[in-house]
């Protein structure tokens, strides 16, 4: 595997990560339009959308394979 | 009602009588005696409600989809001899979920996926002269179906396990998974670090590229992953994830076909093991308009030879406390499979025609509108939301998908 | 692949360099006099709010969510004690603007004293850096509980206050 660039970001990431912000500070973040992932169902969608529409899809943590008949 | 607060703040100390009424002791040492007795107006069960060990909702969602899907690919048979055959397609899909509370430390999410699936590359087979059998009736319609159920114990303030496990049944095909997740949080919850582990196991009939069915086949997998989660500013939060994914058995579609230069079509003939890896970087930025911006990128390799990259950008733009708009863009490009082709030689040994598994880019543009009113009373806040999308793949596909989900908060 | 394994060993070490908690406020043992204000903008103190009771001080926000389940315990425990002037319950809505909350509690109908800390001076100067968190107060303002529950223990600290308030109020 090359260096992809997320390895910048992730290290990027790194550098920032122990400014500890106060759980008390963190009303932007509990918005919902803050969500790092999309809400279970429709993330569900999105994933049967690409899963059987683009080989590179799934292998991220979400379980591999699937039905047949979408094909 | 804040005003008659502050009145009452302002009436000043009053020495009382109500120790009875409390079931306090008079004495300072007494140890918490109104806990042994609930008939005290300010028992923990008075005051606190039921603690019990029973099932309490906290949300329920519903989402309908319905997905129209338009294009050609090699694999299909419903076309030329050696041309790309009709990909057409039409999913309606039907999702509900149940989040429930039992104590103070489990939560179980109990989640129903129902998808009707309606295709004709495998009505192709079906139809043919040449079909001694049918791909099940799943070359008309097919239903499938799961049942997901994850169980959350919190054992810690920091710490959560869970477990997950899911029966998917369809006509020809039945799948069962299970996985164990590990989550612990750091520094006050600002690093959320997460390491989970998924098996798959899949059964199918093996229907040949004419439609003969040849008994049972089946596949399994395995996934691990780790993620970490990063607030980094009270407006940003990061995450990265990978996930390594081995696949073995039979690992495609058996009535697939693959166009041979013998001017006939063959069946695809795949390694019986994959290896995959993914590195995911999630990041959202709230925006000062009180808007947020969510990116996205993954880095995908696997040894098939596809390499892919993938980015979206999520922007959404808060209209009222209650409603908020966002609108997608995604961008997707990858190799194709070392054995991909649109002509295989009589005697390759390793073939796919699969449009899926071709070099190719994609293009999603979409845009949601999202609504959360909060109620009083028993419902805490309805939850609604409208999706439409439109995905463009480069190498003949296309779809349209409109989404609806309605959710319960209690 | 050769720098594959110390790329995720790293990627598994990180949390761990956060994990030492950052410099967190000292945790005074009185309530301290730091300026809030009530729903109608009148400058006010939690200590003067209490008026020499027996109180219990919940820091909430109305975008937190375990917050928002502890609100008609709340007001079950305010209906409760606020009648025979035993005890007095106030919240505290911390980061939050003034209208926000004023038009939360009134839609959610709580009816004890609610004051807002929009700065966080009240939060950082009593050293709570999380809500929801819970303080019991004696009546000589010192804080004789701290929880980041409204539990069992809280309602037990809460006893024992008004206990010892009310073994000082008889003769």
């Amino acid at each position: 595997m090359r260096s992809p660039p997320i390895v910048l970001a992730v290290l990027a990431l790194a550098t920032a990560s122990c400014a500890t912000v106060p759980q008390n500070r963190r009303a932007r973040l509990a918005d919902p339009m803050m969500n790092l992932n999309d809400e279970p169902l429709d993330a569900y969608r999105r994933h049967k959308l690409y899963d059987t529409r683009e080989g590179a899809a799934g292998g991220d943590g979400t379980a591999a394979g699937g039905g047949c008949g979408c094909e | 009602m804040a005003a008659a607060a502050s009145n009452r703040a302002r009436a000043g100390p009053s020495a009382t009588l109500l120790a009875l009424a409390l079931g306090v002791g008079a004495g300072v040492a007494a140890p918490s005696p109104a806990r042994a007795d609930d008939a005290a107006p300010l028992s923990d069960e008075r005051i606190l409600g039921t603690t019990g060990s029973g099932l309490r909702l906290q949300s329920v969602t519903m989402r309908a989809t319905a997905f129209d899907q338009y294009g050609h690919g090699y694999q299909s048979q419903a076309g030329p001899v050696l041309g790309p055959g009709s990909e057409r397609a039409t999913i309606s899909e039907g999702q509900a979920e149940v989040i429930m509370k039992q104590g103070d430390r489990w939560t179980h999410r109990v989640w129903v996926p129902v998808d009707v699936v309606s295709a004709a590359s495998p009505d192709a087979i079906d139809n043919g002269p040449r079909s001694a059998d049918v791909v099940s009736s799943a070359s008309h319609q097919v239903t499938g179906g799961t049942f997901d159920w994850t169980a959350t114990y919190k054992v810690d303030r920091a710490t959560d396990l869970s477990a997950r496990n899911a029966l998917h049944l369809e006509q020809p095909f039945r799948s069962w998974n299970t996985g164990l997740t590990a989550t612990r949080s750091f520094a006050d919850e600002c690093t959320v670090l997460s390491a989970g582990v998924i098996g798959l196991l899949d059964w199918f009939d093996r229907f040949d590229v004419t439609g003969h069915r040849h008994g049972e086949t089946s596949r399994s997998g395995t996934t691990g992953s780790v993620s970490l989660t990063q607030v980094l500013t009270p407006t940003t939060v990061a995450n990265v994830n990978y996930g390594l994914t081995v696949l073995n058995g039979t690992l495609g579609n058996t009535w697939n076909s693959v166009p041979l230069a013998s001017g006939d079509r063959g069946p695809e003939l795949l390694p019986s093991q994959r290896v995959r890896h993914a590195l995911v970087g999630r990041a959202s930025q709230f925006l000062p308009w009180n808007g947020a911006l969510r990116g996205y990128y993954r880095f995908y390799a696997d040894d098939w030879g596809i390499v892919a990259h993938t980015v979206e950008g999520l922007l959404m733009q808060r209209l009222s406390a209650a409603f908020y708009v966002g609108a997608l863009y995604r961008f997707h490009t990858q190799t194709g499979a070392t054995f991909f082709t649109t002509l295989a030689p009589v005697d390759a040994p390793l073939q796919v025609a699969d449009s899926k598994l071709a070099p190719l880019d994609s293009h999603t543009l979409g845009g949601r509108i999202v609504a959360d009113f909060p109620v009083a009373g028993g419902v805490r806040a309805l939850h609604f939301e409208l999706g439409v999308e439109r995905y463009y793949r480069t190498n003949d596909l296309q779809m349209n998908i409109v989404t609806w989900a309605t959710g319960f908060r209690f | 692949m050769g720098h594959r394994v110390p790329f995720l060993a790293f990627l598994a070490a990180l949390p761990w360099g956060c994990a030492a908690p950052a410099a967190v406020p000292a945790a005074p043992a009185s309530l301290p006099s730091a300026e809030v204000e009530t729903l109608e903008g009148v400058p006010a103190e939690v200590v003067r709010a209490a008026q020499g009771r027996v109180a219990l001080v919940n820091l909430w926000a109305t975008w937190c969510d375990a917050c928002l389940d502890e609100l008609d315990a709340l007001n079950r425990l305010d209906a409760t004690v606020a009648p025979a002037r035993a005890a007095v319950v106030i919240g505290v809505a911390v980061g939050e603007r003034r209208e926000t909350v004023a038009a939360f509690a009134r839609r959610r109908g709580l009816r004890y004293l609610q004051l807002v800390d929009p700065e966080f001076r009240f939060a950082d100067a009593v050293g709570q850096r999380s809500v929801p968190a819970t303080l019991v107060v004696d009546r000589d303002g010192r804080i004789v509980y701290r929880s980041s529950a409204l539990d069992a223990g809280t309602l037990d600290a809460l006893r024992r206050a008004m206990a010892r308030q009310e073994a000082r109020a008889t003769p």
